[in-house]
């Protein structure tokens, strides 16, 4: 045979393309499970699990009302929380979130509060920016306010933390709502 | 609204004309032109941005803004305009015309992209890195009034983290903060959205250049399925832009191979900029790539190099970086993987010390999750290793010539692009290695910084990977003459 006769692909090269082509069919395959079926494990309880079934809600549905299902999916009743906690801190406020530590938490419904807690905490650090929200588990005798934190621009959320009652020292309750239990500032006069 | 269609807008036009400014047309591929365009028009956004910020702390607003980026976008189109009557009308290899299963596979990856990107943004960006890592610190850019004294201020908050990491994605969220208003939890997205569809439209324009149309478009729904695809597509992480960026670097070098423009390789430095003004990991990705290029051409052959034109062409990826590390200076913020969260042990230290008890863990998830996991990957990882290896064992077994090119001075026609597959698996399993060594030198609880990580920072080679696959297959499928390897 000639030196420079064409030979045809190796075996190698053959085994190569037959894979490449099936990661094509099984992607194919994916591609159509996702879009017709949904995926397990899916956040948008309510909905319908297809994304193309949903595709009339993706371009219509306003913003608010995105974030208040995301916010009650987490936590029942947060969605309200965070319309009283937009109406009622002023401006210059700092808010401390507390809820159960892990050792608080032992039990599975306490800890899946707890978690829920702490998420909820993170997505108010972003719907109330500005305004500084900590996460902050442990209160007691010895517990002071984060630094750079006037306590009389201190509220505080009540998230499922044992001892409520020891908040009462520096705040007094604002509004309760399912989700968790706002305290304001104590009035300076009754700090007095 | 109006927001986000200025944003695109802007977005679009800048990018177009930096292309055109660097060479470049979109009849040199209609279909790599969206995803180039987004990616120069990124760039240059968040870089204006970051001037903007940094220069002028507290003093700018949303229409301060759109004015600076309405000039900057004239000035461009006016040096375009002069570069495009000035531009040689390219010699381009006779176009093939994309077949219908090609075209099919395109049409669908972008459709389902879309969907992935609407049904994506139901959940508003309230979690994980997208939201608390880049999300954040754009509000927190926008609040303070740029990037002065009040932002290294409310930086120090322990809610804020990676205070060093590049500024791109919390850049272009923060514009559409700036724009919008600061309650928006969807809009912020669009910028990196467009990112991540440019990339499935610039990897499309890729494999259809650099392998047949049936492998191209395999491999093209191959990664539009992936499940960090979605997540790429759906939230405003900082994953998409690296990869984008890696592939079009990758895939501008093979265009200079083929043709010999040098506006190739314009498109893979903007290609490098922006993955290296993305993230910290770009630094490592860009220079293996780099290392895999060198690595063929030095057993291979390539294409001569204008050396002063790349020189400049390096400047914009350089500038960058440095940009960066000025900014990161003056404001004193240190990297966590350089110091050690604080500890003071470098990277290099923790190397050595961890390597014994963290060894066995890391590889235990790499070979899982990552090389063996098909779900993941598609098992492109694999794959790439056993191709690689294949190639390696016939150049190997052959008679030793610059793995088959010929070259110019023998009086052939130079064929330059058969030292890809090396330079592309090189590249892409050298930077996988590297980052296995990051793992393992993390100064982070291991298990949770492998779970919380790996997965989503490999996934940014994925692209580079499917496309060395693709110049592999178009390799070893070439008929060859008899006597070589």
């Amino acid at each position: 045979m000639p030196m420079d006769a064409p030979r045809s692909p190796s075996p190698e090269a053959r085994a190569l393309r037959l894979a490449v082509l099936l990661l094509g069919f099984w992607g194919l395959g994916w591609i159509g499970r996702e879009a017709f079926l949904g995926l397990p494990g899916d956040p948008l309880a309510g909905l319908d699990a297809s994304p193309v079934a949903r595709l009339g809600a993706a371009l219509s549905e306003s913003e608010t009302e995105r974030i208040a299902r995301h916010l009650d999916a987490n936590r029942p009743g947060a969605a309200d929380l965070l319309a009283v906690l937009r109406s009622e801190l002023p401006a210059d406020a700092a808010l401390i979130g507390f809820h159960r530590t892990a050792d608080q938490a032992t039990q599975p419904e306490e800890a899946a509060q707890r978690a829920s807690a702490l998420a909820l905490l993170g997505q108010l650090q972003l719907l109330l920016h500005p305004i500084p929200v900590h996460p902050m588990p442990n209160l007691g005798p010895d517990w002071t306010p984060p630094a750079g934190i006037d306590l009389q621009h201190l509220w505080a959320l009540d998230l499922g933390y044992p001892t409520p009652e020891l908040l009462e020292a520096v705040l007094e309750p604002a509004r309760a709502t399912p989700a968790g239990t706002l305290w304001r500032p104590l009035d300076p006069e009754r700090q007095l | 609204m109006i927001a986000l269609l200025w944003v695109a807008l802007i977005t679009w036009l800048t990018g177009t004309r930096l292309l055109t400014l660097f060479g470049l047309d979109a009849r040199d591929d209609r279909l790599g032109w969206f995803g180039w365009s987004i990616m120069g028009g990124s760039l240059a956004s968040s870089l204006l941005l970051f001037l903007l910020f940094w220069a002028l702390p507290g003093q700018l607003d949303a229409v301060a803004v759109m004015l600076a980026q309405a000039v900057v976008a004239l000035l461009l189109g006016l040096l375009a305009r002069k570069r495009r009557r000035r531009l040689v009308p390219a010699v381009v290899e006779p176009s093939r015309t994309p077949s219908l299963l090609f075209r099919s596979a395109v049409a669908l990856a972008i459709a389902f992209s879309v969907l992935r990107i609407l049904d994506g943004n139901l959940v508003p960006a309230l979690a994980g890195d997208e939201a608390m890592l880049w999300g954040y610190r754009a509000r927190v850019i926008v609040s303070e009034g740029g990037l002065g004294a009040d932002y290294l201020a409310a930086m120090a908050s322990p809610a804020l983290r990676h205070e060093d990491y590049p500024l791109c994605g919390s850049l272009l969220q923060s514009w559409v903060l700036l724009l919008d208003g600061p309650g928006d939890m969807v809009g912020l997205r669009l910028p990196l959205q467009l990112l991540a569809l440019g990339l499935v439209t610039s990897l499309a324009a890729a494999l259809r250049r650099h392998t047949e149309p049936l492998v191209g478009a395999a491999l093209l729904l191959g990664f539009a399925a992936l499940p960090h695809t979605r997540g790429a597509l759906q939230s405003a992480g900082a994953e998409a832009p690296v990869a984008l960026g890696l592939l079009v670097a990758a895939d501008g070098w093979l265009r200079f191979e083929r043709d010999g423009r040098r506006a190739w390789l314009g498109l893979a430095s903007l290609g490098m900029a922006l993955a290296l003004f993305t993230k910290n990991d770009a630094a490592l990705f860009t220079a293996t790539l780099a290392a895999g290029v060198a690595l063929a051409r030095l057993f291979g052959s390539g294409r001569r190099l204008p050396v002063p034109t790349l020189a400049c062409l390096a400047l914009i990826p350089i500038g960058v970086v440095a940009l960066q590390q000025s900014f990161n200076r003056w404001a004193g913020f240190h990297n966590d993987l350089m110091t050690g969260k604080g500890s003071g042990e470098g990277l290099f230290t923790r190397l050595v010390d961890q390597a014994p008890s963290y060894l066995p863990t890391t590889a235990a998830f790499f070979g899982d999750e990552l090389l063996t996991h098909p779900r993941y990957d598609g098992l492109v990882f694999g794959l790439l290793i056993l191709a690689g290896a294949a190639a390696l064992v016939r150049w190997a077994s052959g008679p030793r010539t610059k793995l088959d090119v010929p070259t110019p001075r023998a009086g052939f026609t130079p064929r330059p692009w058969q030292h890809a597959p090396l330079a592309l698996t090189s590249a892409s399993l050298a930077a996988l290695f590297g980052l296995f060594l990051v793992y393992v030198a993390t100064p982070q609880p291991l298990v949770w910084h492998l779970q919380s990580s790996a997965p989503r920072v490999a996934w940014q080679l994925l692209p580079l990977a499917y496309l060395a696959l693709a110049v592999h297959v178009a390799d070893a499928s070439r008929p060859r003459p008899e006597g070589r390897p």
